[in-house]
């Protein structure tokens, strides 16, 4: 695949202009969240992949065009206790990733959840991407494409079924929000994930996301 | 008598076989997706039941051992004599004697088996081993239970011509074989040996198959089999008891076949004396470590360089095909291969090679005979070298753990007496042979685990399951043993039962990986594994699993930091300047005390010291694992520092823990004393404080009783007073050092502290513990002081906590200062108090008193003339609860423990009593026994007759017709299923007052539900004595605290069944109409009625418990029972949903499509105290801790046992006079206003 949006480790050449963005995987555990960001970061996949437990951090930069997207991923804990602490990870986020598996009905109940909490308490205007994971077990499924993407359109989200198996869309959904999350100099205000804690976080805006 | 000599020689005492799993056709994945488990691995997670086993007759299995391909080693104990050796081939006639005492030791071997679940399916004259002393030793037994009876292999299990002819016919992969076919194997063995040939010698398989197939039509099948032997003279003059001993074993009607136990008891065991033949003593010397047990030698024989696999290369078995061979040659696109078939006849080898142990015996050679047996107490110190090694090494070698092993195995067989020395020792290192046993001793696991654990329910489907079922397969699976589906299902039950037990916690992801490592080490002993998460739980995690547990995780974090800051300042102010606070990293640290984080063997010997160590210690570990990262954490930015913690690099666990003692040790408990640890001893002044304030500090603070432990020890450390100088001058403590400073400085960012003689004081002493000290008000001032202490990087920079008074006298801390200060605080509240006191005194005294008078004024007003009395009424308005409640209640947990011991203590008496009876009547019993133990009853109960339709009024039918309606009863009303273990023990209390009919008509509809739900229960009726107010609530504690103590009133057989699980309290006038609505219980409160004919098969109102309602004692006991102060009908039942919500119990309720009830119609009767109970109901969450089990006065008259239900009389005295002339009163009060009006 001649594509330009090929990972990089972050200390990969960066021509040009660096954009930095805070991006956080949300929904419901064991639907393939973890291995998403693994197959995206390292090119990996474990079938057995532990449960993560509070949230991981990773980052990856990605190309378009002539601008290095850089993407500092938050990839949370699906449990629901876990919750309470998942606005100190969507919190200043610019981009968020709303997981579900498409053998389980469930998962994808539970997805909507997120995208409505996103769109009430996250930062406004960020850019929702949701993806049904487990492309592989295709013949398994429950969910079908038609209802998630009717569901995507209706909340316009970016809406891609994806397999961290065989790393089925797995990049193209990372570049599909880096080539629509906008990259003025003005507007974002990324970097903000640094401060997560909630007194710091609220009132200090940091670096400004494009150097 | 036997002698041990160190130079005698020793035979091989193990074997090894090895054979192939079936492999799995294609790389295809489970419902879940994930990958299907290779049957190697489910086959060793089935063998390690196989460890357990301990019988005299059957050999012991020491180690499976997986391998590539699927192949399986076994390693078992060995003897080179067997039935077939000793026979010479069946040349050699055996007398009839000896036959018979084998014969019987196997077939008490064979029904320990049954009993165990097990069959042995593989039984052949090479399998039935002889050892030195000719006792029998069955070999073989475990194959067809581990690969799950055949199904996770390819080939047959057995040997075809001592199969049994249903094993041939039925399809093996339906069929389990049951206990009886090793009865006809033996059958033809015993044949063989007493007619001294071979049964078909020279006929090939198929032809064999036929032979056995065609015995169906014949009559005697032992006669044609001897004369196709052609021993049949010889056989028809063997005595009649052996030739029907043969024929119940050689028996084509399975049916008529017997079984191994029932073999056990034929009558010609009884005729011969074949228990006298006297067995060959050996007399030789013997090597001591025959003495030791055999898993020991084969461990250390494994630690001297002993190879299985390298034993099995030696002797060809092991062939290396080049991996070319093994590649597939065609794989079609949905991933089935062909071309690559293995070849069938190496899938099992028969052949078994003997291990020798020459290499342990010569490692362990210039041992002294004294170092087998050691005297406990004068174990010499191991010599300095080897304590000195790496704990690496010293795991590995093989004369340090022999000695190790020696006395970790006396000292463990002295639980709990030598628990010091076991400290002690164990603080060098722990044996990883023991490792499992040694962590429970450390958590002080003691008492009867195995029965607390059988008695939780861990069956019934729960809220987290799935979230526990995606869990598990996830969890440590590069270990091959917890990749198996038997440790899936065990890792689920200790979870599910932790949770059950203690319903104040929720399961958070990561309790699985916490639970792993326990799991793993009791691998055979699940209740040994929840024992120790429970105690591991509560002594490292207390409150961690809360449903909302942030600020106990939050407080463990803060205090990670300032404990980084206080060793550390250097890197402590680099994260704070980066922002990178623990929050990011450390909660999985915490949360699952780093089993999260590490592999399996790091977790072993990081809570190797952990356990040792108090509840503080995690942070000190979490303190060295920064310290081990500290260069490149201080080289690194935000993302950098993150990135490292994503993928935690290799951490050094012996210096982790090395370094993380250390810390322990210099660092003043105080500092890390956290206020949600579960903690035996409190001191005074203990920096007990909410995160918020820790959050906004950056250095911790030390207690007063640590500075003063400070001055005793040999701690270098320096008080840093930071007042104003004439302060200082007018009092301080001895040796502080005098820096005054004034809040403004700090505000500028560059301050420092001007040259002077204290400053040179104080950079000399960099490196002791600072603690910096000021008046009280100068909180903020201390705060920035110990900042910018840190800022400087000055290390064990701390404030005084807990100093509480103003002026310089406090620091003369003197004790009699002390207490003087105290009393001089103290004493205007103590004045005050008294006099309190005194006029409540005089209030309670004379208030009854005036309380009757007023009474029996008005009474006698109402008759007189009606007139109101303004002064009493008025009084009368308010209802003083506190009157009815004891002052002071006995402490509800004493008394829950107290009851348990109790009741605990009244079972193993009559536990001792049933024991010695069935050791007298043994014979008896043992025959009465069925072949298999009892399968436990189907979780949907097979027969149920679902909604019928019922008549609200009593049956019209005599107690005999209704007696001989419901079948049969055991005593008491006690009834459990006949053909399977039922899953719930539940215990029915019916209070009852005096509808008679009503009670019968519940009977009548009750019991035949009961039974069909199969569940094993008991009926009480409780009553309360005669004449006094009726009181529900008293009379149902008062009928559970008599079931309760006298171990539920269990029958002469039943003692084992152990305590009720649940309780249902049940009305008398609720008839269930569905018996889909079960009586099982429930893992929280049940509340069964919820649909009532009487109110149109609604629920009234949503706290509503009354009707049926069934509750596990414990919660039961967290809600402290009903109440005992609603006299009269009604209200208590409210009451209890008030406690319920109070204590956090969630009440279930079954759909109420199946909870429906039918009220029998009676005449209601008028509450008695209407005005009290509204008043009580209203107050009933204040209320529960003071009033219920462990303020109940009962006295239990009767006990009797009726046909269909135990029947308790109790007393519980009568309504207190208050509450009664309160109630009248009232009454009058309202009948006077409504004249009036």
């Amino acid at each position: 695949m001649a594509n330009r949006a090929v990972p990089q480790r972050p200390n990969g050449q960066t021509p040009g202009k660096i954009c930095q963005f805070k991006l956080v995987l949300l929904g419901e555990s064991s639907v393939g969240k973890s291995s998403l960001v693994l197959r995206f970061v390292k090119g990996q996949f474990h079938e057995y992949q532990e449960s993560t437990i509070g949230a991981a951090f990773l980052t990856q930069t990605i190309h378009l065009n002539d601008v290095a997207v850089k993407f500092e991923i938050w990839d949370t804990a699906g449990q629901e206790r876990y919750h309470s602490l998942a606005p100190m990870y969507y919190r200043g986020a610019q981009a968020a990733i709303v997981v579900y598996d498409i053998t389980n009905q469930d998962t994808f109940e539970r997805a909507k959840n997120w995208v409505k909490e996103l769109q009430r308490q996250a930062t406004p205007g960020i850019v929702i991407a949701l993806a049904g994971n487990k492309l592989d077990l295709n013949t398994m499924r429950s969910v079908q494409t038609d209802e998630s993407q009717t569901y995507a359109y209706e909340n316009g989200l970016l809406f891609m079924e994806t397999s961290a198996k065989t790393s089925a869309n797995v990049t193209e959904i990372f570049k599909a929000i880096a080539e629509k999350l906008p990259k003025n100099e003005t507007t974002n205000t990324a970097g903000q994930g640094r401060r997560l804690v909630e007194s710091e976080g609220a009132n200090k805006s940091l670096s400004s996301c494009c150097k | 008598m036997t002698c041990n000599c160190v130079d005698a020689p020793v035979p091989p005492l193990f074997g090894v076989q090895t054979l192939f799993a079936a492999q799995h056709t294609s790389e295809s994945c489970g419902a879940n997706g994930l990958p299907l488990t290779p049957n190697s691995i489910t086959i060793l997670g089935y063998a390690q039941k196989l460890k357990t086993l301990n019988h005299p007759n059957l050999v012991s299995h020491l180690d499976f051992i997986r391998k590539q391909h699927g192949r399986i080693i076994l390693v078992s104990q060995y003897f080179n004599r067997s039935l077939w050796t000793e026979s010479k081939n069946y040349s050699l006639l055996i007398p009839l004697e000896k036959v018979l005492s084998w014969t019987h030791r196997v077939l008490s071997a064979l029904s320990y088996l049954n009993d165990n679940g097990l069959v042995h399916r593989f039984l052949t004259p090479q399998y039935i081993l002889l050892d030195d002393e000719d006792n029998v030793k069955l070999f073989n037994y475990g194959i067809y239970y581990m690969t799950n009876s055949g199904k996770n292999i390819t080939f047959p299990i057995g040997k075809l011509k001592y199969t049994a002819p249903e094993v041939l016919v039925l399809d093996r992969a339906l069929n389990k074989s049951g206990p009886k076919t090793d009865s006809w194997s033996l059958g033809i063995i015993i044949l063989e040996l007493l007619l001294g040939a071979q049964l078909w010698p020279t006929l090939k398989l198929s032809q064999i198959i036929r032979k056995i197939l065609s015995l169906t039509h014949c009559t005697d099948v032992v006669m044609r089999l001897a004369r196709e032997m052609g021993r049949l003279t010889m056989y028809q003059s063997l005595p009649n008891e052996l030739k029907d001993f043969l024929s119940k074993c050689i028996c084509m009607d399975i049916t008529k076949r017997m079984c191994p136990k029932e073999l056990c008891d034929h009558k010609i065991f009884s005729l011969y004396e074949y228990s006298k033949i006297l067995t060959n003593k050996c007399y030789s010397c013997k090597h001591p470590l025959r003495q030791m047990k055999l898993n020991q030698v084969y461990y250390l024989w494994k630690l001297a360089g002993g190879d299985v696999e390298w034993a099995l290369k030696k002797k060809g078995l092991l062939r290396n095909e080049s991996s070319i061979l093994l590649i597939p040659r065609l794989i079609i696109l949905e991933g089935t291969l062909y071309g690559n078939a293995r070849n069938q006849s190496c899938l099992l080898d028969l052949q078994i090679i003997e291990l020798s142990l020459d290499l342990l015996v010569n490692r362990l050679q210039h041992l002294k005979i004294t170092d087998y047996d050691p005297l406990i107490d004068q174990i010499k110190e191991c010599d300095d070298t080897t304590d000195k090694l790496p704990l690496v090494i010293r795991e590995k070698d093989t004369e340090y753990q022999f000695h190790r092993i020696v006395l970790f195995d006396r000292l463990l067989s002295s639980y709990p007496f030598k628990l010091d020395k076991l400290l002690i020792e164990a603080k060098k290192d722990i044996p990883p042979y023991f490792r499992g046993e040694i962590w429970a001793c450390l958590l002080n696991v003691c008492g009867d685990t195995e029965n607390t654990y059988l008695s939780i329910d861990k069956e019934t489907a729960g809220v987290t399951d799935r979230q526990i079922e995606v869990d598990i397969p996830r969890c440590h699976q590069y270990n091959d043993l917890l990749s198996s589906s038997v440790a899936h299902k065990k890792l689920k039950r200790v979870l599910k039962a932790w949770l059950v037990s203690h319903p104040k916690y929720v399961y958070w992801q990561g309790l699985d990986s916490l639970c792993a490592p326990f799991v793993y080490l009791n691998f055979c002993k699940e209740h040994v594994a929840y024992a120790c998460l429970t105690a591991f739980v509560k002594k490292y995690l207390n409150d961690v699993f809360l449903r909302d547990n942030s600020a106990v995780i939050r407080e463990y974090l803060i205090k990670l930091f300032h404990l980084i800051a206080f060793h550390d300042p250097q890197l402590a102010n680099h994260l704070d300047d980066k922002g990178f606070i623990p929050d990011l990293f450390a909660i999985p640290w915490f949360l699952t005390m780093f089993s999260h984080v590490f592999p399996m063997h790091k977790i072993f010997h990081l809570w190797d010291k952990l356990l040792l160590g108090d509840s503080s210690y995690p942070l000190f570990v979490g303190l060295s694992i920064l310290s081990q990262l500290r260069s490149t954490l201080l080289n690194s930015g935000f993302n950098e520092c993150i990135l490292l913690f994503s993928d935690l690099p290799e951490v050094d666990i012996e210096k982790c823990v090395l370094e993380s003692s250390k810390f322990n040790d210099v660092t003043p408990r105080s500092i890390t004393f956290r206020k949600y640890e579960l903690r035996t001893e409190t001191r005074e002044h203990e920096p007990c404080l909410i995160y918020e304030v820790l959050q906004n500090e950056f250095s911790p603070r030390i207690s007063v009783y640590d500075l003063q432990e400070l001055k005793r020890s040999t701690h270098k450390f320096l008080v840093v007073d930071s007042r104003a100088q004439e302060y200082y001058i007018e009092k301080s403590i001895p040796g502080s050092l005098n820096i005054p400073i004034k809040e403004e400085d700090f505000a500028d960012e560059n301050f420092d502290l001007a040259p002077s003689p204290e400053l040179s004081t104080l950079v000399n002493n960099r490196g002791s513990v600072l603690i910096v000290v000021d008046n009280v008000y100068e909180l903020n001032k201390v705060k920035k002081f110990c900042r910018f202490l840190v800022k400087k990087e000055y290390p064990k920079v701390c404030n005084l906590h807990g100093v509480r008074v103003q002026r310089a006298r406090v620091f003369r801390y003197t004790p009699t200062a002390k207490i003087w200060a105290w009393t001089v605080k103290v004493l205007p509240f103590v004045l005050v108090l008294l006099v309190v006191f005194a006029m409540c005194f005089i209030a309670v005294t004379r208030a009854p008193a005036l309380q009757k008078r007023n009474s029996l004024k008005v009474n006698s007003l109402h008759v007189a003339k009606l007139k109101p009395d303004p002064a009493s009424s008025a009084q009368n308005k308010d209802f003083q609860l506190e009157r009815l409640l004891k002052s002071k209640p006995p402490n509800l947990h004493l008394f829950v423990t107290q009851l348990k011991n109790e009741a605990n203590g009244y079972c193993s008496g009559k536990l001792a009593e049933l024991q010695k009876n069935a050791e007298k009547s043994n014979v008896i019993s043992e025959r009465l026994e069925p072949c298999q133990p009892k399968p436990w009853c189907p979780k949907i109960p097979p027969v149920l007759y679902g909604a019928e339709k019922l008549d609200s009024v009593a049956v019209n039918m005599t107690e005999e017709e209704i007696v001989d309606a419901v079948g049969s009863m055991g005593v008491g009303g006690s009834w459990a299923p006949d053909d399977c273990k039922a899953r719930h023990s539940v215990c029915i209390i019916i209070p009852y007052r005096d509808r008679k009919d009503h009670l019968w008509t519940l009977l009548y509809r009750l019991i035949p539900v009961l039974k069909r739900q199969q569940l094993d229960f008991k009926i009480f009726v409780v009553e309360q004595v005669s004449n006094v107010t009726f009181n529900k609530g008293a009379i149902m504690n008062a009928a559970f605290l008599t079931i309760y103590r006298t171990y539920g009133l269990r029958g002469e057989g039943d003692w084992h069944k152990g305590l009720y699980g649940c309780y249902v309290f049940h009305d008398v006038d609720m008839l269930p109409e569905d018996d889909r609505n079960m009586y099982s219980c429930p893992e929280f409160p049940r509340h069964l009625s919820v649909a009532v004919n009487e109110f149109k098969y609604q629920l009234p109102y949503h706290k509503l418990v009354g009707g049926v309602f069934n509750i596990r004692p414990d919660h039961y006991f967290l809600v402290n029972g009903y109440s005992n102060l609603f006299w009269g009908w009604g209200g208590e039942d409210d009451d209890m949903g008030y406690r319920l919500e109070q204590v956090g119990l969630p009440i279930t309720r079954p759909p109420e499509r199946l909870a429906r009830y039918t009220m029998v119609k009676h005449v209601k009767r008028k509450p008695l105290a209407h005005a009290v109970r509204l008043k009580l109901v209203h107050t009933s969450q204040k209320r529960y801790r003071a009033d219920g089990l462990n303020t109940l006065k009962y006295e239990v008259f009767r006990v009797d046992t009726e046909k269909l239900y135990t029947r308790i009389l109790v007393g519980v005295g009568d309504m207190p006079e208050y509450v009664r002339s309160f109630e009248v009163a009232r009454r009058i009060t309202t009948v006077q206003n409504k004249r009036w009006k």
